[in-house]
């Protein structure tokens, strides 16, 4: 490192350390000596290290596609769709039918609406751009002790076209009124991740709209001999194959940023949750024994707006990580990785909160009342019915609140404008999502019966929730928002696996390396597509088959690595949403689910000489129709200067006849050109 | 004398002559094992001129001059090429130091001591290791200290690279490119430990549960940030036709993994020179190369002593030289009498770039003392020289228990091709904490073992 620059960073650094209270002994450093003999402090000093870079990130949209999980590139946002409505058969007591209700026609209040007209529709020609730093620092105090600590900081100036909620005010009476406001009022907020009471999910992160500011490592390591015991944030990564996670348990990954479409052969460096957490390794012969405990840490996912995110925002989510009691809980492992030259097993255990939890709906508590011509003849005929009686047990004639509006504030749906406009949406974002659309809907009028108290009724088919949906729709003079809240559960995690290298006197064949990991979690509680409380809960298998081998294609180049990885899901599908709401369309529902969810992958490297460039290619296909291809170049300038270049390309209908059939279509609009300049010092 | 008034031109001769008696030993006007066994000096064993730079050249160069451009063809034929091409047309520059004799300052006092213990002890076994009379493993020291052969040249070098039990070597290293700029600074550590063969460290000669394994091989990258915690863990077995185990420690998988091992021809960081392979000129198992052959015998101009920097409280060097003043540690050389030149082939690596090295060993104690690889076309591709000392300077002492540090100083490492070159150089700290060390037992656990990789990587 530059001389010059090391002094520096030394002092902003390790005055910044002391002034957080990081400095480990509490006590106030000394200038470093010019010479002579050297005090603790000085030695301290001297066995200070430093290394750190700044980064700048870009991804450019190159194609029309935009993320559809947004409002203002909402998959309706230019499509006029006729709403029609219909008499609610609870409203004047029609007798209950066999999947015919809601076939009435309520005539003079149909229309049609386009999405854009309500919601503004803006283009991003970037989908990221951000400024990142990042610098460690690590005093060693003795060959025992040593403290490590890297800070990272990405700044995104959000200088896309971005969605406000104030541009939505104005409608259905109050606007947007519910959620966190610093997720659901305002602008985009990029890095703040907060439970529903505001507070961080990450203790050791300071988040704003634009930037974050979080320690991936702070910790005390003590050595000695075979055992190393590490005590702070960090995180903890298991299993030998790479891009799957088939033991990779400990931590679970933060979806924010570039979320997973950052450089694949990072893997998931950048994006494991570091946890606080207490991890043991020891060697015993040829047996690495790994274990940690620690506070459990949640998946974090991209907040509404933000470029990748993944949770459609026509929903309010609450994280009930605080308020479950959920921060309190603790993970904890066992991993055993025995090596015996050219083979070796491994097997793990672990008892952890999922970090993906899962999502039911939620009573709101967010009151806002029907708007608009057939609103106001709801309310009033809300009004006309007896406040003495069980509105869920006679909506015909009863009622339990004083309002529509307040008896929906029991439930998951708030009349509220930016949600769900018609049924076509609803189906459409269903099975996009991988939800049942019919049976969701059906299981929130069983969970929340003032459902029915506002003429709410259950469904057996597809037409009859058509028509009900446009009908509540147009009853709210525009949508609903759908308030999910998410919870944690407890797992035990089993997990084998066994490696072997090949030999052999055909050179193709030498030097293989074979990885096979299977993991087992009984009973794992899963997000059920009716978004149920009552949720899905079934044995997983995961088991993954790596093929890894270095070869030279020619003397001049040094060795490509190329791996070849196969991955088979008993349950659900990668980012672990259960495979039962696989396959539904905007015209379809309920999804048929699929049996089983198979990846593979196919990634090579290959340096120049000198490795000064690098070229990567990394390729996930998911069996049942999509792949994500991303080529990569690398360019080692030098001078502590590196510049990467790649491209994301996701096509989620390559083939097959119901692109809902596979993970990547929840993708497909992410192609984008991506570039990366590094600068350390 | 008769035989130390030897003119250069018959002084060429004998030495030519003696290049084709595969059977002979080192030494000119006396056997040089044997004289060096019996008085500890090297002077006996050859003349005057082979002994000083002064003679050597009728005093157009003496002890203590800079060799440069301008009186480098005065020692054409005592340089290898590349050090050669460095100087004429580089820039660079060498001071001569006198020529070494005492046989006890060509190494480490213990392995100098154990190679007088046992010799005439080794032998190969019938696949080709180093056993002693009764097959056991190697005992300690050089095991052909008067190899006749080069397969037993480099069979002695790959028993015992740094010569110490166990090493630590913390290590700057700067990539230039050909306009003389440094585009690439890394600092790491080089850790090995000899299970086999200990002369230092209990249990010895032999850790018992180990005695199956040459050596546990480690380099872990500290800086620059994006390859700091880049580690790799060579487990060589004893038997040299087999790969050592490599296990690695990258910082973005965060985890280690096992790698293969027959990829040896790879830089293993951007900008380098240097390949696995290219360590201490024997960085591969013995009998996977081949063709081991003696090509013929020369005095050298090489570094083997006075390249310690005690001065620099971290031991570094002064730089020369190159476009930009800074291709070349500030070196030394001194007149190796009889450097011994083999030559071996890859014979187990499949489209290796690599198509035969030549490697020039200092007879007295059969170091390498400079190298070259040709390509497959046969042409120049790389080249490596360095300097070995004591690692006291009259002033300053570094020690290795009752005697001075011997080891490595630095290392240039040149391409003829590209015209990049690596300088390497041993400190005494680097970034983390990673301080120089020699047979401590606590090298083990600390920088040998999957736990250590997986905790000197980044976190």
């Amino acid at each position: 490192m530059n001389e010059l620059h090391s002094g520096l960073i030394k002092n902003i650094l390790l005055g910044g350390a002391l002034a957080m209270g990081a400095w480990p002994l509490g006590a106030a450093p000394t200038a470093p000596p010019a010479g002579g003999d050297q005090g603790f402090f000085a030695q301290l000093w001297n066995n200070t290290s430093f290394s750190s870079y700044i980064r700048a990130e870009t991804g450019v949209r190159t194609t029309s596609h935009q993320n559809l999980n947004n409002q203002s590139t909402n998959l309706f946002q230019g499509v006029t769709v006729a709403r029609d409505t219909f008499v609610p058969p609870t409203l004047v007591g029609m007798p209950m039918t066999d999947g015919n209700d809601w076939d009435t026609p309520l005539v003079g209040f149909s229309d049609t609406l386009r999405r854009g007209d309500r919601v503004p529709t803006k283009s991003r020609d970037f989908n990221w751009v951000a400024l990142r730093a990042q610098s460690e620092m690590e005093v060693k105090f003795n060959r025992q002790w040593r403290f490590v600590s890297r800070i990272r900081g990405v700044y995104d100036p959000g200088i896309y076209e971005e969605f406000d909620s104030a541009s939505v005010a104005d409608q259905q009476g109050t606007g947007i009124v519910g959620g966190p406001s610093e997720l659901y009022q305002g602008t985009p907020n990029y890095f703040e991740a907060i439970g529903r009471d505001g507070k961080n999910l990450n203790p050791l992160e300071i988040a704003g709209e634009n930037y974050m500011i979080d320690f991936p490592a702070l910790l005390v390591e003590y050595r000695d001999g075979n055992l190393t015991l590490r005590a702070g944030n960090q995180q903890i990564a298991w299993g030998q194959a790479i891009f799957f996670r088939t033991l990779d348990i400990p931590n679970g990954l933060d979806l924010r940023r570039h979320s997973l479409l950052d450089r694949a052969f990072e893997e998931f460096s950048d994006k494991r949750v570091p946890k606080l957490s207490l991890r043991g390794t020891y060697q015993w012969n040829n047996v690495v024994i790994d274990s940690f405990v620690g506070k459990f840490q949640p998946r974090i996912y991209g907040n509404p707006n933000t470029s990748y995110n993944v949770i459609p925002v026509q929903f309010t989510v609450y994280d009930n990580y605080y308020s479950g009691g959920y921060d309190n809980e603790i993970d904890g492992g066992i991993r055993l990785k025995g090596d015996y030259g050219n083979w070796g097993w491994q097997a793990l255990f672990a008892s952890r909160m999922h970090p993906a939890g899962t999502f039911s709906w939620a009573r709101s508590d967010v009151e806002s009342p029907l708007t608009g011509t057939l609103g106001e003849l709801a309310n009033t005929a809300y009004a006309a019915k007896s406040p003495a009686c069980d509105g869920t047990a006679n909506p015909t004639l009863c009622r339990n609140s004083a309002t529509p509006g307040e008896a929906l504030s029991k439930t998951p749906f708030v009349p509220e404008p930016a949600g769900v406009y018609h049924a076509r949406e609803w189906f459409a974002y269903a099975a996009d999502v991988r939800l049942d659309g019919i049976n969701g809907f059906n299981q929130a009028v069983k969970e929340f019966p003032d459902l029915r108290d506002v003429y709410v009724t259950e469904v057996q088919s597809y037409d009859e929730l058509y028509n009900q949906l446009n009908t509540l729709m147009v009853a709210a003079d525009g949508s609903y928002r759908g308030y999910i809240e998410r919870d944690y559960h407890r797992e035990e995690v089993y997990g084998l696996g066994l490696n072997y290298v090949t030999s052999s006197e055909v050179d193709l064949f030498n030097q293989i390396i074979l990885n096979l990991e299977v993991q087992y979690t009984p009973e794992r509680v899963f997000t059920a597509p009716t978004l149920s409380s009552d949720f899905l809960k079934s044995d997983e298998w995961i088991a993954s088959l790596v093929v890894e081998k270095w070869t030279r294609w020619t003397a001049a180049f040094p060795a490509a690595y190329l791996v070849g990885q196969f991955q088979h899901r008993s349950e659900s599908d990668l980012v672990g949403r259960h495979l039962d709401g696989y396959g539904a369309t905007e015209e379809e529902a309920p999804p048929p689910g699929i049996s089983s969810a198979n990846y593979v992958v196919l990634a090579a490297l290959q340096p120049w000489p000198g490795r000064k460039f690098v070229f990567e290619f990394a390729t996930l296909l998911d069996v049942k129709g999509g792949i994500l291809v991303q080529p990569l170049i690398q360019w080692n300038i030098g001078s502590g200067m590196v510049a990467e270049f790649f491209y994301n390309y996701i096509d989620g209908d390559l083939y097959g006849d119901n692109p809902n059939e596979n993970l990547l279509n929840s993708l497909d609009w992410a192609d984008e050109a991506s570039m990366r300049f590094t600068y350390q010092f | 004398m008769f035989v130390r008034t030897l003119n250069k031109g018959l002084t060429r001769r004998a030495m030519l002559r003696r290049s084709g008696q595969a059977f002979l030993g080192g030494g000119l006007l006396a056997p040089l094992w044997s004289t060096m066994a019996d008085t500890g000096d090297v002077a006996k064993a050859y003349p005057d001129e082979l002994l000083s730079i002064e003679e050597y050249t009728k005093g157009k160069i003496k002890t203590g001059d800079d060799i440069t451009a301008d009186n480098v063809e005065h020692v054409k034929d005592l340089l290898e090429p590349a050090k050669y091409k460095h100087v004429a047309e580089m820039g660079r520059k060498l001071k001569v130091v006198p020529t070494t004799t005492d046989y006890m300052r060509l190494g480490p006092w213990e392995y100098q001591e154990a190679t007088l213990r046992n010799q005439g002890k080794a032998r190969f076994d019938d696949r080709g290791n180093v056993v002693t009379a009764d097959g056991e493993p190697w005992i300690g020291g050089n095991p052909f200290p008067n190899a006749t052969t080069a397969l037993e040249l480099f069979a002695g070098l790959t028993l015992s690279w740094g010569r110490h039990d166990a090493s630590v070597y913390a290590v700057k290293e700067r990539d230039l490119a050909h306009a003389g700029n440094i585009d690439y600074e890394y600092e790491a550590v080089w850790a090995e430990l000899a299970p086999v063969g200990r002369t230092v460290i209990e249990p010895k000669p032999y850790w018992p549960e180990h005695k199956d394994k040459l050596r546990f091989n480690s380099v872990i990258f500290t800086a620059p940030d994006n390859h700091s915690g880049t580690s790799y863990l060579n487990i060589w077995p004893y038997d040299q036709h087999q790969f050592p185990d490599l296990y690695g420690y990258l910082p973005e998988f965060r985890r280690i993994r096992q790698f293969p091992t027959n990829q040896r021809f790879e830089p293993l960081v951007p900008g380098s020179c240097l390949y696995l392979s290219d360590a201490w000129a024997a960085g591969d198992p013995l009998h996977t190369w081949g063709n081991y052959r003696i090509v013929g015998r020369q005095p050298l101009l090489a570094g083997v002593s006075q390249g310690w920097n005690g001065r620099h409280p971290n031991w570094e060097h002064g730089v020369h030289g190159g476009p930009e003043g800074q291709s070349f540690f500030d070196s030394v050389v001194e007149l190796v009498p009889e450097a011994i030149v083999a030559e071996a082939e890859p014979v187990e690596y499949e489209r290796a770039p690599v198509s035969k090295k030549r490697v020039w060993f200092d007879a007295r104690n059969q170091m390498p003392i400079a190298m070259v690889t040709y390509d497959r076309k046969g042409e120049p591709f790389r080249s490596f020289d360095g300097c070995y000392s004591l690692y006291e300077d009259g002033e300053h002492r570094f020690m290795d228990g009752k005697h001075p540090y011997w080891s490595w100083t630095y290392v240039h490492a040149y391409d003829f091709q590209t015209g990049r070159i690596t300088r390497l150089e041993q400190v005494r700290e680097i970034a983390g904490g990673h301080v120089t060390r020699v047979n401590d037992d606590s090298i083990y656990p600390e920088y040998l073992t999957r736990t250590a990789i997986g905790s000197l990587g980044q976190v």
